[in-house]
């Protein structure tokens, strides 16, 4: 590949992650346009990239009139299928595990301290390498995720064309001998109309690609997640998430989230990570600067130069 | 090379593999119905079959672990399966775009881009369905999975240019009728019809009709239609049975697309037997390694280059012994 291939590439996943912080912090203005019903006819799948179409993509819509009953499957149980997109919360960082705590800082021990140090400052975005980004970290970004859901499996699938699929069944346990994974091994059993997913037999941080959110924070081979989902109603799907990690914090991390449904007959589109993952070597790690917003700080709103830069502006 | 590379591709040596890969020892002794292909293929079924489950509206479900009821004598990864001669009706410019890929393009697989449709259709690794009143996925042994729609819509005339198309579904009885356009072009260097490295246009269609006629079968036929690199319509018929309760896809990821990959992998598929396929090994293996292209040890992360056995070298497969 040329210089010049791999700059445009470059520039690209540089320029797609910073349109992308950009929806997530602009997220105060509190304007809400009109979110068509349920049965609002079927709007065109609008692929991510398309500048038009991401703000779109990345804004959860509240719904507007009266509240719509939970849809519900062949086992009388919620029914979570739907394309959901995150609802923004005013002054709370997307991507960042703790967005819940004071200064946005996790309750690190010691060795998650050391942790965060390696895995900000001596490891590359997994997700910028077309890498599984797992779990928790799918559940705390900023982009929408799609969900299929049967009475006995359920499949969460993301944004980069990559999914998880979980079995359903009162009496399943995730196996703890179970090879380790970005998505560990997981099982799902229903605590009336709560779905709780419980994972375990996770990548850690410091020995492998993985990350415990977009900020770099770490997670260790010792972390189990529960994921508590409910959908109230039609409009929403709720979690409330507890992420052990006695490794590398000093509590378990809780986070809660809400997302919108899209208008029915919009869902997720391919998206080939890969194709963009030639100018691996020029990543540098870490999520770059966190702001005191709570947020990677790529996204910072700034002129662009009257002319672009040459190579030399990227050291190339 | 990156030093996790360099570990990888050590790590994939013969020591890793003696038992696996051929070239690191004796060929393997087990039976066909045991390791991977135990694994990865289904078995024909025996005793009385059971009814397919159904939605509220009575049409079959889809929903399930499926595993391919391979054809003896029939290749795989070869959209001419069914043809004589295992021979595609190329055109004039589809002979070109076949010299193409053979001679310019890498794998793409190989490079973990989407693997496309109907080229995952026709490979050997099991897959899963989810199926919901409107919306149906394909989960597939890489990680890819292509979305269906099911409510009712009409494929757009000029949608965007997909590796797994546009697609959407409707129901002629019992038979889900998937209709898929908007693919890539092969002149793009990005997508191959089948894993034999064949050619495929962005003016192609696709007409799937899926059928499970019981709960243990799902039967697909398949209609291919490229005006631009084909002289006639591709037929294709396959089966596959239902996989155990206890199986399910399992996490793979298809991480090694660097430009490592790029500078040392050549183009085309290798050298496709008279059989019609591209092969797994020189034993007749008719199901890859397990685990597919393994990375560090670790199961579920791979390279995407797994098709590449004894016809083609790998890179890293370890140096040729002195003499040999």
């Amino acid at each position: 590949m040329s210089m010049k291939n791999e700059m445009r590439v470059l520039v690209t996943i540089a320029a797609s992650a910073a349109v992308i912080t950009t929806f997530l912090v602009a997220s105060s203005d509190g304007a809400t346009p009109a979110t068509p019903g349920a049965d609002a006819p079927a709007e065109k799948a609008v692929a991510l990239g398309s500048d038009a179409s991401i703000e779109s993509l990345m804004r959860g819509e509240e719904h507007q009139g009266p509240a719509v009953a939970t849809p519900r499957g062949a086992d009388g149980k919620p029914d979570f299928t739907g394309f959901w997109r995150p609802v923004r919360e005013k002054g709370k960082p997307g991507g960042n595990l703790g967005k819940d705590y004071p200064d946005f800082r996790l309750p690190y021990t010691e060795a998650g301290k050391r942790a965060e140090q390696y895995s900000k400052n001596h490891t590359v975005d997994p997700e910028a390498l077309c890498i599984l980004g797992g779990i928790p970290r799918h559940n705390g970004s900023g982009l929408p995720f799609e969900v299929l859901h049967t009475p006995q499996r359920i499949g969460f699938t993301y944004n980069y064309t990559t999914s998880r699929r979980i079995s359903i069944g009162q009496d399943l346990k995730p196996d703890a001998n179970a090879p380790r994974r970005y998505f560990g091994t997981s099982a799902a059993h229903w605590d009336r109309d709560t779905l709780v997913i419980e994972t375990i037999r996770l990548f850690d941080s410091s020995h492998d690609s993985i990350w415990l959110d977009e900020n770099g924070d770490p997670t260790s081979n010792e972390t189990s997640v529960i994921e508590r989902w409910t959908r109230p109603d039609f409009h929403h799907f709720r979690l409330e998430m507890t992420v052990s990690d006695p490794k590398y914090f000093t509590e378990p991390v809780k986070f809660i989230r809400t997302w919108a449904a899209a208008p029915e007959g919009r869902g997720q589109t391919e998206y080939a990570c890969n194709e963009a993952n030639l100018a691996i070597g020029n990543i540098g790690p870490g999520a770059g600067v966190i702001g005191p917003d709570g947020n990677r700080g790529y996204g910072k709103p700034a002129p662009l130069p009257a002319q672009p830069p040459g190579p030399e502006a990227y050291g190339l | 090379m990156p030093s996790f590379l360099r570990r990888a591709a050590l790590l994939l040596s013969c020591p890793a593999l003696a038992a696996l890969v051929s070239a690191c020892g004796s060929p393997p002794s087990v039976p066909a119905s045991a390791g991977p292909a135990g694994l990865l293929l289904g078995k024909p079924t025996t005793g009385s079959s059971e009814s397919a489950p159904r939605d509220a509206e009575g049409h079959p479900l889809l929903t399930g672990y499926w595993k391919l009821l391979r054809e003896e004598g029939k290749p795989d990864g070869n959209l001419a399966k069914d043809l004589p001669g295992f021979a595609l009706p190329y055109s004039e410019a589809g002979r070109k775009a076949l010299q193409y890929n053979l001679t310019q393009t890498i794998d793409p697989e190989a490079r973990c881009l989407i693997s496309g449709s109907p080229r995952l259709t026709t490979s050997v690794l099991p897959f899963e369905i989810l199926h919901t009143p409107k919306r149906l996925a394909f989960f597939y042994y890489l990680s890819w999975h292509r979305w269906v729609w099911l409510d009712g819509r009409k494929l757009e005339a000029d949608p965007d240019p997909a590796y797994l198309g546009n697609n959407a579904g409707h129901w002629e009885g019992d038979t889900l009728v998937i209709e898929s356009n908007g693919f890539k072009d092969s002149a793009d260097g990005r997508l191959w019809l089948d894993d034999n490295g064949n050619p495929q246009s962005s003016s192609a269609t696709l007409v799937e009709r899926w059928t499970r006629p019981d709960r243990q079968h799902l039967n697909l036929e398949l209609t291919y239609t490229d005006p631009v690199y084909y002289t006639q319509p591709v037929r294709y018929t396959r089966s596959w049975v239902l996989g155990a309760a206890d199986e399910q896809l399992a996490e793979f990821s298809c991480e090694w697309n660097t430009p490592w990959v790029l500078e040392h992998l050549e183009p085309g598929p290798g050298h496709i037997g008279a059989d019609g396929n591209r092969g797994f090994g020189p034993h007749g293996e008719v199901v890859p390694d397990l685990p597919l292209g393994a990375v560090d040890g670790a199961d579920s992360r791979g390279t995407g280059y797994w098709l590449y056995r004894r016809n083609k070298p790998k890179p890293s497969d370890p140096p040729p012994e002195q003499g040999a």
